[in-house]
């Protein structure tokens, strides 16, 4: 087998952005607070985990998905750190499962993620 | 601009006279033996190879295989990278997932590494008059005088540092007997030695290697050829003594095998590897044997106010009479007393003071010393799966599966006080249960689709092509606390615009019928 010309998923790394928003609801947003659980700062995407809670008081551990770290331009891996309280909007899953692509963020140490809708 | 540039750039001319020949028939030489192109260039030995198979596959060339040989030994050698060159850019023939971001221009990334790694773009120097030639032939990329110059100066033919290697570099003699460690992700650290004889002309090597697993026992013994080119670019392959067996993973295998050799000649270091897209190997480091020499430990770390903590010191030549006293391993550490000791292990029990503050020591034994060999630590905040993002491929009917091996680390926060930052203090392997998650699900129903992680933390792609991609987590529990990877578990192959496009490490390139 013989390989030559080199075509991307990945860009500078891993596939970046390699999947599209097909498994969001992307006809509506939500909005949820909560707190951080952790932040993993990895291709092809970036993910919040946090725990928030629901209208009956219940705890959901909830995934938000981001963009590459090349696409969070001054985030690091300590952006966000455990406990750290977060406002998210985004397109939830369309499942129902507690996941979603996030559009925006705002934490109680200052990071913000702006209109983030992704180039999937 | 550029035109005046070039004239203040001087060729390498080409003597050689199959290169003459084989070359020369479409690249002119000049009355001072530049060869067009040729002269106003240098690469790594991958880069010199890949253009000759281009050449050849284009027909653009006919020769034999000893002639292919010869042309990119010579091209190698005398149109070469520099060790300082070369080093940064080792992951390219090591075959190894890296992170480039950051590491260079951005526009440079931009233009380079969205279709293959920087360090395929920078395994060249060039003139910027050949340059501005090369990159006419990238129709994706838009050239101009601005990404000429940066790229100019990022990658210039002209370098002190090939300057001075051209001039002092002679032919490597490897010969005689090497100390080899050698770690392998999921079965830990391997020690050993390497013996390298003269092949059967100038820069070939045979090489026949015993290794032993500092965990449980397990040899492997390896021969190998090896060609070095440049004098500091080893390229080769080995094979185990004994059949390798079924499991992908299996150290007997066969392996491809790339290091760079020091300036000096006294220490080697790389990877060999295979795999459907290399993903399983050794990370190996080679020292010339010269006296009493510490190789490794058997652990990464004690806790502070730990007693008769027994450690393996792995090693050659060690003295026949060993004392405590001989054994320093940093402050707070004490050398309680020598259990055992051979000419290449000692067995010692070591006690860490209440008192003793977090961070690494030295193990140093006579004139040897293991730097930052082992860490002190009083709790482990948190455990990281390695590799924290990676891919894993379905098979068909002409591609194997890839798999991926994942290790759970243990950290505890440096003196910052924060998770996951420069500072903190790296442990060691931790054992822990593995578990699989894939997103978006609903229920486990999936996994059998997806795959399976096994109690040692490897991956394996279900024996059906999926025909999908699948995100999932890979999920190390150790002391009550879990560590994740990413892993895209990825279709073998996909067509677009009628090419059939394969998995080669991090991305996907086109395959040639």
């Amino acid at each position: 087998m013989k390989k030559t010309i080199i075509i991307l998923l990945a860009a500078t790394t891993l596939a970046l952005a390699h999947h599209g928003l097909a498994a969001f609801d992307t006809t509506k947003t939500v909005d949820e607070k909560g707190t951080v659980v952790d932040l993993h700062f990895v291709n092809p995407h970036c993910i919040v985990e946090f725990e928030s809670k629901d209208d009956k008081g219940e705890v959901h551990k909830w995934q938000g998905e981001m963009g590459s770290p090349t696409h969070l331009k001054g985030w690091t891996a300590t952006s966000l750190e455990k406990g750290n309280t977060v406002s998210v909007t985004g397109y939830r899953a369309k499942n129902g499962t507690y996941y979603m692509w996030i559009t925006s963020l705002k934490s109680s140490n200052g990071t913000i993620l702006k209109s983030f809708k992704g180039d999937n | 601009m550029l035109a005046a540039l070039l004239l203040f750039f001087v060729g390498i001319p080409v003597t050689d006279p199959t290169v003459i020949a084989k070359c020369g028939t479409c690249h002119k030489v000049d009355e001072q033996g530049n060869m067009q192109r040729v002269s106003f260039a240098r690469a790594t030995p991958e880069g010199w190879q890949s253009l000759l198979k281009r050449k050849l596959r284009s027909g653009q060339i006919t020769i034999t295989q000893p002639e292919a040989r010869a042309i990119l030994t010579y091209l190698s050698d005398t149109h070469g990278l520099a060790p300082e060159e070369s080093q940064p850019l080792m992951y390219e023939p090591e075959r190894r997932v890296h992170d480039e971001t950051g590491s260079a221009n951005e526009t440079l990334l931009k233009t380079c590494a969205k279709c293959h790694t920087l360090a395929k773009a920078l395994s060249w120097r060039r003139t910027p008059d050949d340059w501005k030639q090369f990159l006419a032939t990238h129709y994706k990329v838009k050239v101009s005088d601005d990404l000429i110059n940066l790229i100019s100066e990022a990658a210039p033919l002209d370098t002190p540092q090939w300057s001075s290697w051209a001039s002092r570099k002679k032919s490597a003699d490897l010969t005689g007997r090497w100390l080899l460690t050698a770690h392998m992700q999921g079965r830990g650290q391997f020690c050993g030695e390497l013996l390298v004889k003269a092949g059967t002309s100038p820069g070939e090597f045979l090489t026949l290697v015993n290794l032993r697993s500092i965990n449980d026992g397990y040899t492997i013994e390896r021969s190998g050829r090896i060609a070095v080119y440049a004098g500091h670019e080893w390229r080769g392959h080995s094979k185990g003594a004994n059949m390798a067996g079924s499991s992908p993973d299996d150290p007997d295998s066969d392996a491809r095998e790339a290091m760079w050799i020091s300036p000096d000649g006294s220490r080697m270091q790389g990877r060999w590897f295979w795999g459907q897209y290399q993903e399983f190997g050794f990370d190996v480091t080679a020292q010339r044997a010269s006296g009493s020499t510490l190789l490794a430990l058997n652990v990464a770390s004690f806790k502070i106010g730990s007693q008769n903590n027994r450690v393996r010191l792995i090693g050659d030549h060690f003295p026949a009479k060993v004392t405590s006293a001989d054994i320093t391993a940093g402050a707070g550490v004490t050398v309680r007393r020598i259990i055992s000791n051979s000419p290449s292990e000692i067995v010692a029990e070591l006690d860490v003071s209440s008192s003793a503050q977090p961070g690494r020591r030295d193990i140093t034994l006579a004139n040897s010393t293991l730097p930052a060999a082992i860490a002190i630590y009083d709790r482990i905040d948190y455990i990281r799966v390695m590799p924290d993002s990676a891919m894993a491929a379905f098979g068909n009917d002409t591609h194997i599966r890839g798999f991926q091996q994942f290790e759970a680390i243990a950290y505890q926060r440096g003196p910052d006080n924060r998770l996951h930052t420069a500072d903190d203090l790296e442990l060691g392997p931790i054992k822990a249960v593995w578990s699989m998650e894939v997103f978006y699900e609903t229920d486990t129903s999936q996994h059998d689709i997806v795959g399976s992680i096994s109690q040692t933390g490897f991956f394996t792609p279900a024996a059906k092509n999926a025909g999908t991609n699948y995100d999932i987590w890979v999920i190390a529990t150790a002391n009550g606390m879990t560590g994740k990877s990413y892993v895209v578990v990825t279709i073998p192959t996909y067509q677009f615009q009628g090419r059939t496009y394969v998995r080669d490490l991090d991305r996907w390139i086109a395959e040639e019928q």
